[in-house]
């Protein structure tokens, strides 16, 4: 005879074990990285990075034990122009060759509302740098295989200085806006 | 006009700094050594006027150059006062260029190289830079006109074009650097002839020379035929140098940078054709 969950929940909880934890892959199909700077302080350019990856542990009833790990190939830029994405990849913006990934690692999980204070660590271009991002859990929905799904998103910015991106100052501004939307297929 | 604004600061400075260096070696009588000092101090003055100065030990491969650059200075005033024999220089030559590959391409082995093949890599690339050298080398023992600089100019100058040609600005703009120390020497040379050829110059013209391909070819998008083309195009001038005592000295110099520029265009060429369009 099996014994009741709720049992098995208490001792796996009191061993340390986390039961209510969910494991979200990210599916870079459904997922976007895009940014934003300024150019020549006219107005705002965008451009993307097609490809993401990473994974998501998300605990319901204890959020801080929660993490987010998002990796991000660099080679995957694409602002719709071979020329300029080339120029990206470049030692004089995200230098691809040596700094491959852009990776964020959690460190802390709060939660207020639906509404998630994630505090880790960038790293882009060899910098690794503290930051904290408020990630918003949009929904959880069954996709068209029963797999469940579940989305997050955020919108911060950087200053690509403090990575070490100083190459064409002023032409281009130091600020730059990240917009993060990852959906998970829970594993 | 803003590529100007990117590059006039840091080839002013540079071409202000390695002619002081340039100048004040000759007065001196440092023939062997002062354009080595020029050149290196040079380098390093312009780059971080263009870029800033690089933080130690360097985060990116191409923030090692104005290190290196001093570095090397040091290693080639030594050997100029020093003179040890050839195999010694040979040996020493090669190990130092080793580890200068190793710090330079270091991220490779990180991400790209297993140890065997990354160690195969230096090996050969240390081998090539030794190669070169040995050529430089007797062609600065012989040539006592402006014509060794010239074509180190002509080299660097098309090193530049190619570089921003392949996706890299940042790269260019070092390569304009070296190039503007270059021209300085040349005008140093031409206003202020020397009786003693400089040698001390080569080992830091190979090695800031060879990081601008290398980190080209590694690391931005520079096709390996134009490093190559870049790399051996002073040799031809070079042998004429070598094949040429004696003769009309205006007419040579005209030949020698003529052959170089044939091959320092092709490369670029090579750089155009392989770079994605504008638009």
């Amino acid at each position: 005879m099996k014994p009741p969950k709720f049992i098995l929940a208490i001792i796996l909880s009191s061993l340390g074990v986390t039961v209510y934890a969910d494991t979200f892959k990210i599916d870079p199909v459904h997922s976007s990285v895009i940014f934003s700077i300024k150019h020549l302080g006219v107005t705002d350019f965008y451009g993307r990075f097609n490809d993401v990856s990473g994974t998501v542990v998300f605990d319901k009833a204890d959020p801080s034990k929660s993490s987010v790990e998002v990796t991000v190939p660099v080679e995957s830029v694409d602002t719709n122009n071979e020329k300029r994405d080339q120029h990206l990849k470049s030692p004089d913006f995200f230098n691809a060759k040596q700094f491959p990934m852009i990776i964020f690692k959690s460190k802390t999980v709060e939660t207020s509302g639906d509404t998630y204070k994630v505090t880790g660590e960038l790293t882009l271009h060899g910098v690794t740098k503290p930051m904290t991002l408020d990630i918003k859990k949009v929904s959880e929905a069954k996709g068209m295989e029963g797999e469940i799904r579940g989305g997050g998103q955020t919108r911060f910015t950087i200053k690509r200085s403090d990575f070490g991106m100083n190459f064409m100052q002023g032409a281009l501004g130091d600020d730059v806006t990240v917009f993060l939307s990852l959906e998970g297929i829970k594993e | 006009m803003f590529l100007l604004k990117q590059l006039l600061p840091g080839m002013l400075a540079a071409a202000v700094i390695s002619g002081l260096f340039a100048i004040a070696g000759r007065l001196w009588r440092a023939n062997s050594w002062g354009d080595a000092v020029a050149l290196a101090l040079g380098y390093a003055g312009g780059h971080v006027v263009s870029v800033g100065w690089p933080a130690f030990p360097p985060a990116e491969a191409t923030q090692w150059l104005p290190y290196f650059a001093i570095g090397v200075m040091f290693v080639a005033v030594l050997d100029t006062l020093l003179r040890p024999s050839g195999s010694v220089r040979a040996l020493i030559w090669f190990l130092l260029c080793a580890g200068i590959l190793r710090l330079l391409l270091g991220s490779k082995f990180q991400y790209g190289w297993s140890p065997l093949e990354g160690s195969l890599w230096i090996a050969c690339l240390a081998a090539g830079l030794l190669v070169l050298t040995a050529i430089l080398d007797r062609a600065a023992q012989r040539d006592v006109s402006i014509s060794f600089p010239l074509i180190l100019a002509i080299v660097a100058g098309g090193t530049a074009v190619a570089l921003m040609l392949s996706g890299s600005m940042l790269l260019g703009q070092l390569a304009f650097v070296l190039t503007a120390v270059f021209g300085t020497i040349v005008s140093v040379g031409f206003l202020l002839p020397r009786a003693v050829p400089g040698r001390g110059i080569v080992p830091v013209a190979v090695v800031v020379l060879s990081g601008l391909w290398l980190s080209g070819y590694f690391f931005a998008e520079l096709p390996a035929a134009s490093a190559l083309l870049l790399a051996a195009s002073s040799i031809p001038a070079l042998m004429l140098v070598l094949s040429d005592e004696g003769g009309n000295p205006r007419r040579g110099l005209v030949l020698r940078a003529t052959v170089v520029a044939v091959s320092v265009a092709l490369a670029v060429f090579l750089a155009f054709r392989a770079s994605p369009p504008m638009s």
